[in-house]
């Protein structure tokens, strides 16, 4: 494969130079006609091939045809203009030319056949319900349905390339999609599952994957936006009424799941009500997901990156890290989205996600603190309680006055309110801890974007606030962190408030010339946090810091246009930050650079290196001036982290993506090394009762990852290959007891799958392998854990009413020191009568653990090794019924 | 490997024959000249088949048409049981094929039709290709899956003009259209006449390294040109 890919590379180099090295000597002379004489390979004029002559901004100005010598001649004013000659089977050549006062002499041009390019850009190929038009790929449906198919997960899971991966994402040829649009809008953001699970098989017409997608806020025409979408177009008969569905399921041990989608598709109105309340373990968001709602960078003008994301203060509501690893867990879920276009310049976008969850944690914990030297050992018992509220609002506002000026208004409004309480048994100590983190969020942007000629000009303005509290109060029959207690009441309450508002202002000028494309920016912006904290009873705990942050960064990007495939850009940054910390101002500065160089040969064959230099500076979080209590046993300081610092990076990224659709076969190589030069980690002092993270500036932090994808659809047999393998390795350097030592993290993780594409047939496979392997060494000390899960699917019909599918995984955990097996197996009967809209499922979830059952974890970072005991989900059987209407 | 073997295979064959075939639907919307809401038979969409191939191109009423008298009552609106009596005729072409060789330059046009009479009258236009002066425009549309942009014309029928709007598609480079229509850069997808009828390509398929010999089509009736049909038309008759 590697031999072919290089020589069609080779090939398309050596086509490129052609058609650079044919245009070098007319750009020279130039009148205010151009001629010119078009030929075949074999040096023959080719009659009638098409001559366009445009504006940059894709307005033809002149055409004309060849003769049937193969000359053309077509008289014009001057100006720069883009050359287009096309002819039916042949490769279209783009040119860009610039016309003076004389007459343009294009000598001869010669068109080559293209070999496979017009089957797959221009023209169709039906018979195997893959359509191919330029950028947009076609799949109709009907063409790939075995009869199984409940819901848009399972449609999806038959068109060749495109596919649903480990977290709930849709991928097309292995890479994540970038926008999912149902009937043209994006309705579920990132949240793919929410319609993978919900639009039901029967509502859907065909599905498109659109590459360089254009949306409504793009207003750049003619640009590659590199962005890949999925839209799923809906049949006339599920619009322009209310469509959705009722499911109740009900079993033993109260085990049950109520779900109801609702759909509205109109001409100027779509929306979605998906209405959920279960205790099987359906959560309607992932934890990148809660990452993604919540600290969604909205600001349309910053290029440039500059806070540290390392903390130790960042709280996760545990219903989001510890997933299904969790004894009971109880989940009421509503998401409501809304598209209106009452026009078509306007555009309004609602969407909204309330979830409540109600969750009971138990785990058994070794630790083993110090691993390689004086280890300290705790082993726990832990159980814990947490009730979460969380709900986000997004509302956006967009105005498209004309094709050149797009407005925006951006609102996003979100709370996480946890309510969180712990019983940890220790050897010596038996702790409640009761935790209330309160967030919430604020942030708005009016954006304003126009095209000024072949320029485009982006400006906004943005504000972001803010709050977060939380009230921590530990009690414990025997004296925990090494503190004074008075009366023998063991017992502290800790209070943290940290308020942070944000204004900024940036501006950006993009310059599009012939060969060059320039863009200017300055990004300025004004944070100011503030952080109190306080322990009740207890001294050391008082912190009370200000941190006034105002910076500004400007600089420009040039993006050199080699040839039709070649991109290179150079940036060139320089950001100045002024401090405030406590009332004390500091100043600094620095130089911010960056360089890449895409070849994007096709939509389908794009390759890209880039190189980033910036710095990044503290947050409010890195400068804790006296302890902040964590947990029964950790504090947390800073210790020489100064709030000007700098902390310069490298990020080194490589990545190439080829498919074929032709040969239905995809390949993905991703590369990225990142080596910051200084970093703020850990000084870590453990002793017997209470650990102390002190942030300390460290000198070797550098991550490698590597990732590897590979797709393959059989020819001749009905089966789809895919395997996926990768890499990723930490390495850095920390401090235990104020002395240095390196940490290494390594993981390597693979996936291998073959899926059946049977037509008509009783049984359908899905069979595979994955793997998984970490590894932390500490000094010499390791700490390892394997992961081996083989699993086979398989689904079919018994009849044309009576549907199954069984689920099976053998999982096998093993540590340094421990051992787990755990086979699931997960039946599933449906009953649908043709044209009914009652439906009947019994389903049965990893039905041969019905009582809790414990899975093995390792959680070791840096100054531990972490090994868990955590009881999961238990298995279910499940007996319902779905209404649709 | 293989792409070199093929790049190697059409250095030493290389051959430009290239045939496109496509379905073209004709649908009448309002009456030309007078725009009168036409019958729902009147407004029933005609389908063509069109081959382009070797600089020849063809288009062929593939639908079975024939030109039909309905009879209709209409109830008086205040005598009861008194009824007018009155006819819709619906006058369509048999068959009907527009032929435009570019190799040598000529236009051909031949139908047949039943008047209202029911005597089938053949029609037989020979005549250069027809040049229109095209005004391009920035506006797009999505015809069956292609991009197209607009331009706009003038056709004249003899004292008579038509504005004409065309969607053509720089994708597919050929300098041809639906009906006598031609010029544009890149096949013209779709033709709007006014208000009255919209013709466009409802699909089309490619064909590579295939030609398909498109013969002239025979004629029934001495050859008219253009404009002596015009002045036929003219002269009502």
């Amino acid at each position: 494969m590697g031999i072919k890919n290089l020589k069609t590379f080779i090939y398309l180099i050596k086509k490129q130079f052609i058609c650079f090295f044919l245009f070098i000597p007319t750009l020279l002379i130039s009148q205010s006609s151009i001629n010119g004489l078009i030929k075949d390979i074999n040096n023959n004029g080719i009659e009638g091939a098409n001559i366009i002559i445009k504006t940059k901004d894709d307005k033809t100005v002149a055409f004309g045809t060849s003769n049937n010598k193969g000359r053309f001649s077509i008289k014009i004013n001057s100006g720069s203009f883009l050359l287009k000659i096309s002819y039916l089977g042949c490769k279209t050549i783009t040119q860009y030319i610039e016309i003076k006062n004389e007459d343009l002499n294009l000598q001869s041009i010669i068109l080559i056949e293209s070999s496979t390019e017009l089957d797959e850009v221009i023209l169709k190929a039906e018979n195997d319900g893959i359509i191919q038009k330029g950028d947009t790929t076609l799949y109709k449906v009907e063409k790939f349905l075995n009869g199984t198919e409940v819901n848009l997960k399972d449609i999806i899971n038959n068109l060749p390339g495109i596919d649903i991966n480990e977290k709930g994402k849709i991928t097309a040829n292995g890479k994540e999609i970038d926008r999912l649009l149902i009937d043209g809008e994006n309705l579920y953001k990132r949240q793919h599952q929410l319609a993978t699970e919900n639009v039901s098989s029967e509502m859907i017409k065909d599905i498109e994957l659109i590459r360089n997608y254009n949306d409504f806020e793009s207003i750049q025409k003619n640009k590659k936006t590199g962005l890949t979408a999925l839209n799923v177009n809906i049949k006339d008969d599920f619009k322009n009424k209310f469509t959705g569905n009722l499911q109740l399921f009900g079993g033993f041990n109260g085990k049950y799941k109520i779900n109801s989608p609702l759909f509205n598709f109109n001409k100027h109105i779509k929306s979605s009500l998906i209405i959920n309340s279960n205790n099987i373990g359906d959560s309607p968001m992932s934890i990148e997901d809660y990452f993604s709602l919540t600290e969604s960078d909205i600001k349309a003008t910053d290029k440039e990156n500059s806070k540290v994301v390392f903390s130790n203060l960042n709280d996760l509501p545990r219903f989001l890290s510890s997933g299904n690893n969790v004894k009971s867990k109880l989940n009421n879920f509503a998401t409501l989205s809304t598209i209106y276009n009452p026009t078509n310049k306007i555009k309004i976008d609602f969407y909204s996600i309330f979830n409540n969850s109600n969750q009971q944690e138990s785990f058994y914990r070794n630790i083993v603190l110090n691993p390689s030297i004086n280890p300290i050992e705790i082993n726990e018992i832990n159980k814990a309680k947490e009730k979460n509220y969380f709900g986000v609002f997004q509302l956006k506002s967009l105005f498209k006055a004309n094709k050149n000026t797009l407005l925006t208004l951006n609102t996003n409004f979100n709370f996480d309110n946890t309510e969180q309480s712990k019983t940890i048994e220790n050897t010596t100590n038996v702790i409640e801890e009761t935790l209330n983190p309160k967030k919430l969020q604020f942030n708005s942007e009016l954006s304003f974007k126009k095209n000024i000629n072949l320029n485009t000009l982006v400006s906004g303005i943005y504000f972001k606030y803010s709050k977060n509290r939380n009230q921590n109060s530990i009690n414990s029959n025997n004296p925990f962190l090494d503190l004074n207690f008075n009366n023998s009441i063991f017992s502290i309450d800790h209070s943290l408030k940290k308020d942070s508002k944000e204004t900024g202002f940036g501006l950006n000028y993009t310059i599009n010339k012939k060969k060059i494309a320039i863009d200017l920016f300055t990004n300025t912006s004004l944070t100011r946090d503030k952080l109190i904290s306080n322990a009740t009873n207890q001294p050391g705990f008082n912190n009370d810091l200000n941190l006034n942050n105002f910076s500004s960064s400007t600089g420009s990007n040039f993006t050199l246009k080699i040839s039709n495939v070649l991109n290179y850009t150079i940036g060139l940054s320089y950001n100045y930050i002024s401090t405030n910390f406590n009332e004390t101002p500091k100043n600094s500065n620095y130089l911010g650079f960056r360089s890449t160089i895409k070849a994007i040969f096709n939509s389908n064959n794009i390759g890209q290196l880039s190189y980033n230099y910036s710095s990044s500076i503290p947050t409010i979080n890195n400068l804790i001036q006296q302890y902040i209590i964590k947990d029964y046993r950790n504090l947390i300081i800073n210790e020489n982290v100064k709030p000007n610092n700098l902390f310069p990076y490298h990020q080194l990224n490589f990545n190439h993506f080829i498919f074929r659709p032709k040969n239905k076969f995809s390949l993905i190589f991703n590369a990225s090394y990142n080596f910051k030069e200084k970093s703020i980690d850990n000084n870590i002092i453990n002793s017997t009762n209470v650990t102390l993270s002190k942030n300390r500036i460290t000198d070797k932090d550098q991550m490698f990852n590597t990732f590897l994808f590979f797709d393959k659809a059989l020819k001749k047999a009905p089966f789809t290959f895919s395997a996926s393998i990768s890499f990723s390795s930490t390495e850095k350097n920390y401090f235990l007891n104020n002395v240095k030592r390196p940490f290494k993290n390594k993981n390597i993780s693979s996936i291998f799958k073959v899926r059946s594409k049977f037509k008509k047939s009783l049984i359908h496979l899905d069979f595979g392998y994955k793997f998984s392997r970490d590894t932390y060494t500490n000094i010499v000390n390791k700490s390892i854990l394997l992961v081996k899960q083989p699993y086979f699917n398989m689904k079919g019909n018994i009849t044309k009413e009576i549907f199954w599918d069984i689920n099976s995984t053998y999982t096998n955990y093993k540590s340094s020191n421990n051992k787990r097996e755990i086979f699931s197996l997960s039946p599933r009967l449906r009953f649908s009568k043709h044209k009914s809209n009652w439906e009947f499922n019994l389903i049965g979830n990893n039905i041969l653990n019905l009582s809790n059952q414990n899975i093995i974890e390792n959680n070791s970072s840096q100054s531990y090794f972490e090994q868990r005991t955590t009881t999961i989900l238990d298995g279910y059987i499940i007996l319902g019924a779905k209404l649709k209407y | 490997m293989k792409h070199l073997l093929i790049i190697l295979f059409f250095l030493s064959s290389f051959t430009h024959s290239q045939t496109l075939k496509g379905v073209i639907s004709l649908s009448p919307k309002k009456g030309i000249g007078d725009d009168t809401e036409l019958s729902e038979k009147a407004k029933k969409p005609m389908l063509f088949g069109y081959t382009y191939s070797n600089k020849i191109s063809t288009q062929e009423l593939l639908s079975s048409e024939r030109t039909s008298i309905d009879t209709i009552f209409i109830e008086h609106e205040r005598l009861k049981d008194v009824k007018f009596e009155t006819t819709a005729t619906t006058i369509r072409a048999h068959k009907a094929i527009h032929y435009k060789n570019y190799d040598s330059n000529i236009y051909r046009f031949e139908s047949s039709t039943k008047n209202e009479n029911l005597v089938t009258e053949d029609l037989s236009i020979k005549d250069s290709i027809p040049l229109y002066k095209w005004t391009l425009e920035p506006d797009t549309q999505k015809i069956a899956g292609y991009l197209c942009k607009k331009a706009k014309t003038i056709k004249t029928i003899g004292n008579r003009t038509q504005k004409i709007t065309a969607w053509y598609c720089e994708d597919i480079p050929i300098n041809d259209g639906p009906l006598d229509f031609s010029g544009l850069p890149g096949l013209i997808m779709k033709i709007e006449n006014g208000k009255n009828v919209i013709i466009k390509f409802e699909r089309i398929k490619f064909f590579r390294n295939e030609t398909i010999e498109i013969k002239e089509p025979k004629n029934n009736a001495n050859f008219l040109t253009m404009s002596e049909y015009f002045q036929k038309l003219a002269n009502g008759n």
